[in-house]
């Protein structure tokens, strides 16, 4: 069981705010799907790599070459805090 | 009390690509913000990573220079945190399964010792943007022109126990990763940014202490500074029975103190896991040969050389070939003058100054090895003494090129013509009758002193031209 | 003028004849749109202009003498593929104005091949969804029962097809979104090899099982699309370089001595029994045609689930940490310090299942919980993936149902969160194991469409797309329609 605390710092690392209205049905059904996931301690693992892609052949490499796909105009006409050239973000402190 | 301080390193070395590891964006330093960048360093919806070849490259290149064991199959893997200047909420690095595995660096030491540093690994990762907390008042702005560019993290075990050891290992670095011309090693302009882990024991302690990450310092000469500065407040703290708590600390040479980065936040967990987006780079022997035949000689090996087969010292051999630069004007210069002990005094002793003094690099100034190499060649062949030398070199320095044009247009050249000399020797033998006499009485002890007088008039007699080797040869004679 | 329901096959014969243009296409297919749309909800933006334009072009380029089998064909994009000037939003609030300076490859390519875009889909937000309950535009209807969802994720493009407002539309398949819905609105959807169709400018769910593929009226049609969708990418480091077949020449071969396994696992207690009835008829067709039916086992089926549940959320909780507020997407009201703006930004940007699933896959990664679920998994999909590398050597394809039920009501407070998972328990298996999958058009239980799914080996499109065909040379399914009367406001 995992409790309230717990999905709490879990989203604190996802950055997502579960209010206290809803924390006690997100926590219910966060461990429903877990029960779900229990399901895979049954299966015999010993020895089996883990499979992290199903195309089984080596990295592609691409040459060392400049080439610039989209001009920083239209890299930046989605920010939605802007100047100078910069993204805005509110003042971080070191 | 005596404790030991116990320091293992974490060094980053931008690799000296075109384009960023995972785009075709430039990776040249000092652009207008967010210029260097494509719809992947922005991290738009739906971009994906492809590996540049160079990095992969580069990073074989610095395996073999250290001699570590190259990884046949490496991988990927996402590091997740939030920063404005990471851009898809996670950094891909390799976690799990490094490009280098392990090897030992054999680092010179100022007093002719070897150094052996054992590295853990080197992997390859993307470095982040930048913050900019002085543009724009009240924000912080967010340039990606840095970020993905390519970087080779190396990391040791802790094995350095003093700060001049440290130096010594990045200095090494800076050299090997400069012969590679894998990376420009510029500290300044972030190429290379080293993190040091050091922790405190009593001498004789078997066991670690805990241990602080000192972040980023960004110059050799902080280094040694802020390994002071941490080590005495952690003894500090140990000696007043406080314990060391193990978190980042930034060395803040300004008030010569280091101070903890721990934020307010959440303690992260950086939730590695492989990179779906990335397949494993599989690198075949015959790849790492061909490689390793195109390696330039490394300076270890040219140390070896230098001390056995060119009879210098070690010492001299260790600084010759702290910078590929460096030994290549000395190895040019040896081929020019044949004389391979007189180019390495000259290019340490007074290129060097020189240099020191005007700030240049080898490579910035008007001197060049073949230059040089013909000014000791004109020494060993008795055109120059050492003092006339002096005057050529500052003609190289200031930009002549050509050693026997500076001599005849400083009208330097020695006598060493016998006749021209006879003759003057001759003339002072016949105008000083008293002091020849004088000489001719005197035993053999004396006679070295009186001869003196004979060497100084001949000389004024030269215009201090003539050379004095031949001249004592001549006024013995002539004397005796 | 031709007829709403007609093949792309059909519509380019009719183009290259001169008996009708593009523009008068795109203009029917428009005013569908208009009439059918305010109740289906399926299409979120239709670009009249840029469509009409296209279309001038594309029968401009026909007097020219191009003669490209989709030339001047009406599309339709799920809004999952970013289309260059054209908002983008992946039905979620966090990009509900986001406009991308780049197009989708497989956006470029059928552009390329002539298509004319008419717009873009409805689905469920980010892909995450067996229902399209979860689109921030709100939910598409079924055309076959209104009060009934479509499937997910791709439920606008399937609805989009089955309503007859576009010949085919793309779709994208994690876990069964392209099936899933194909088959609750009896249209014909195929999931392409992992790797052999692009996911660059594809919005990211889970890097490891996302492929893009068609949507169409038939398998023909399919093979058609996916000749130009398919093939290499230079910006795609997973997308394979193996040589595109023309999948189009290849569609006539017997099936006769063809050795189809069925999984008795595919016809467990999860399947509702009409929908199994339906399904075994199916595959009697193909027996009829010749084919053998072979009972095979793939013992780790429902495993497939929690293993599909695990690592999809996991690959998801990274690849949404991109929409932080900064660079584009959705940014809270005055944030108050950088925490703030991540924190209000990313909650009131996301929806709910987003955040059930980002919230998930963050715990299965985290430190304290990666081998017991991520790393198990991973190892757990080895085993499935094995499994079904073992059935198919000893039979050319897998047959099945592509879903457990046929469409199910809108808003059903009954079904779990879980519940829902399980929609995709046949599908699961092929987005695990990275194998093609096809789902046709089967019958129907209670006037609502069942959906057959085949599962072939690795780049075995061709196989897929010419037992389809031969299916549907045979059935008709594919070619009823549903009744559109009273679908108007």
């Amino acid at each position: 069981m995992t409790d309230a605390a717990t999905v709490r710092d879990v989203a604190a690392l996802a950055r997502l705010t579960i209010s206290d209205q809803d924390i006690e049905n997100v926590t219910v059904e966060f461990n429903q799907t877990l029960e779900l996931f229990d399901a895979l301690g049954t299966a015999d693992t010993t020895d089996v790599s883990p499979m992290i892609n199903p195309l089984d052949t080596a990295q592609r490499l691409r040459p060392d070459n400049i080439e610039t796909l989209v001009d920083r105009e239209g890299l930046m006409q989605n920010a939605p805090a802007s100047e100078e050239d910069y993204f805005l973000v509110p003042r971080v402190l070191d | 009390m005596t404790w030991e301080k116990v320091m293992g390193l974490e060094v980053h070395l931008q690799l000296s690509t075109h384009s960023k590891i995972f785009s075709s964006s430039a990776t040249a330093f000092g652009a207008d913000p967010n210029t260097q960048t494509n719809p992947l360093d922005m991290a738009l919806p739906g971009t994906l990573p492809v590996l540049n070849h160079a990095a992969v490259s580069q990073a074989i290149v610095f395996g073999l220079g250290v001699g570590a064991e190259i990884g046949k199959v490496s991988r990927f893997d996402r590091k997740n945190y939030f920063y404005p200047d990471l851009p898809k909420g996670y950094q891909i690095s390799q976690f799990f399964e490094p490009i280098v595995k392990e090897g030992v660096f054999e680092v010179p030491l100022e007093d002719g010792s070897i150094f052996p540093v054992r590295i853990l690994r080197a992997h390859l990762e993307e470095d982040a943007g930048k913050s900019v907390h002085d543009a724009i008042p009240g924000h912080t702005g967010i340039d990606l022109n840095r970020a993905g560019t390519p970087l080779l993290e190396v990391v040791t075990e802790p094995d350095f126990r003093t700060a001049e050891q440290v130096v010594a290992y990045l200095k090494a670095l800076h050299a090997l990763v400069t012969y590679l011309g894998i990376s420009d090693g510029n500290m300044s302009e972030g190429s290379m940014r080293c993190d040091v882990n050091l922790s405190l024991r009593l001498e004789g302690e078997t066991d670690y202490g805990t241990r602080t990450e000192l972040k980023n310092i960004n110059s050799f000469r902080f280094i040694e500074r802020a390994i002071h500065v941490e080590a005495e407040r952690q003894q500090d703290l140990l000696e007043s029975g406080h314990s060391v708590i193990q978190e980042t600390r930034l060395f803040d040479p300004d008030n010569d103190e280091t101070r903890s980065m721990r934020s307010k936040e959440v303690a992260n967990d950086y939730r590695y896991f492989p990179d779906p987006d990335l397949l494993p780079i599989v690198i075949d022997d015959e790849t790492i040969e061909l490689i390793r035949d195109a390696l330039p000689e490394l300076p270890a090996v040219k140390r070896g050389r230098y001390t056995t087969e060119l009879g210098l010292s070690q010492y001299d051999a260790n600084l010759l070939t702290q910078d590929r630069a460096t030994a290549e004007f000395f190895e040019a210069c040896c081929t020019a003058s044949g004389n391979p002990k007189s180019a390495a005094n000259w290019i340490l002793g007074d290129l060097s100054a020189a240099l020191n003094k005007e700030g240049l690099a080898i490579g910035d100034c008007n001197v060049t090895p073949e230059g040089l190499g013909a000014l000791i060649t004109r020494i060993d062949d008795g055109t120059l003494s050492s003092k006339m030398a002096k005057t050529v070199f500052e003609g190289l320095w200031a930009g002549q090129p050509d050693v026997d044009r500076i001599i005849e247009d400083k009208g330097l050249k020695q006598v060493s013509d016998s006749g021209a000399l006879e003759a003057i020797v001759d003339e002072l033998i016949a105008n000083n009758p008293a002091q020849v006499d004088q000489y001719r009485a005197a035993d053999e002890g004396k006679q070295k002193k009186l001869i003196g007088f004979f060497v100084g008039q001949a000389m004024k007699a030269s215009k201090g031209q003539a050379n004095p080797q031949m001249l004592n040869q001549l006024l013995k004679q002539k004397l005796g | 003028m031709p007829g709403q329901f007609e093949t792309i096959s059909s519509l380019a014969r009719q183009l290259a004849k001169g008996s009708v243009s593009s523009r008068e296409l795109v203009e029917d297919a428009i005013a569908r749109t208009e009439t059918f749309n305010p109740v289906l909800n399926a299409v979120i933006s239709l670009n009249k202009e840029s469509a009409l334009a296209a279309a001038d072009l594309a029968d401009q380029a026909r007097v020219d003498g191009s003669t490209s089998p989709l030339l001047g064909i009406p599309i339709l994009h799920k809004d999952i593929f970013c289309t260059r000037g054209v908002k983008t939003s992946c039905a979620s609030k966090m990009l509900a104005d986001f406009i991308p300076p780049y197009n989708a490859t497989v956006v470029d390519k059928l552009q390329e091949a002539g298509m004319v875009s008419l717009g873009k889909c409805n689905m469920d937000e980010f892909a995450m969804g067996s229902s399209n309950e979860t689109s921030f535009f709100g939910a598409v209807k079924n055309p076959w029962d209104v009060h009934r969802v479509p499937g997910g994720s791709s439920g606008g493009s399937a609805a989009a097809v089955a309503a007859g407002l576009a010949p085919m539309a793309t779709g994208t398949d994690t876990g069964g979104s392209i099936r899933q819905p194909a088959a609750l609105c009896g249209i014909t959807g195929l999931k392409p090899t992992y790797g052999r169709v692009s996911r660059y400018g594809m919005i990211a769910f889970a890097s490891s099982m996302d492929q893009a593929g068609p949507m169409a009226r038939t398998a023909e049609d399919c093979a058609l699309v996916l000749n130009a969708m398919a093939g290499h990418d230079p910006l795609d480091s997973t997308c394979s370089d193996l040589a595109v077949p023309d999948y189009s020449a290849v569609l006539d071969q017997s099936i006769k001595g063809l050795r189809v396994g069925l999984p008795k696992e595919f016809f467990s207690s999860h399947l509702n029994d009409a929908v199994a009835k339906t399904v075994t008829a199916a595959i009697k067709e193909l027996e009829a045609a010749g084919a053998k039916i072979v009972d095979v086992s793939l013992p780790s089926t429902d495993l497939g689930v929690s293993t599909y549940y695990v690592i999809a959320p996991a690959e998801a909780s990274a690849n949404l940490s991109r929409y932080d507020g900064v660079r584009y997407g959705y940014r809270c009201d005055s944030p108050s310090d950088l925490q703030d703006l991540y924190l209000r930004s990313r909650t009131e940007g996301f929806g709910e299942e987003v955040k059930r699933r980002i919230l998930i896959g963050a715990f299965t990664l985290s430190a304290a919980s990666y081998d017991q679920y991520f790393m198990k998994a991973q190892q757990v999909r080895r085993l499935i993936a094995e499994e079904y590398q073992a059935v198919l050597k000893d039979v050319d394809v897998i047959a099945g149902p592509s879903a457990p039920n046929t469409a199910f009501v809108l808003n059903d407070d009954s079904k779990s969160v879980t519940d829902m998972y399980m929609e995709d328990v046949f599908t699961i298996g092929a987005n695990l194991a990275g194998l093609p999958a096809i789902s046709v058009p089967a019958g129907f239980v209670d006037g609502l469409p069942v959906g057959m799914q085949l599962i072939g080996t690795r780049f075995g499109e061709a196989q897929l797309l010419n037992i389809a065909h031969q299916f549907q040379r045979r059935t008709d399914w594919h070619s009823l329609t549903p009744n559109l009367e009273g679908l108007t406001r």
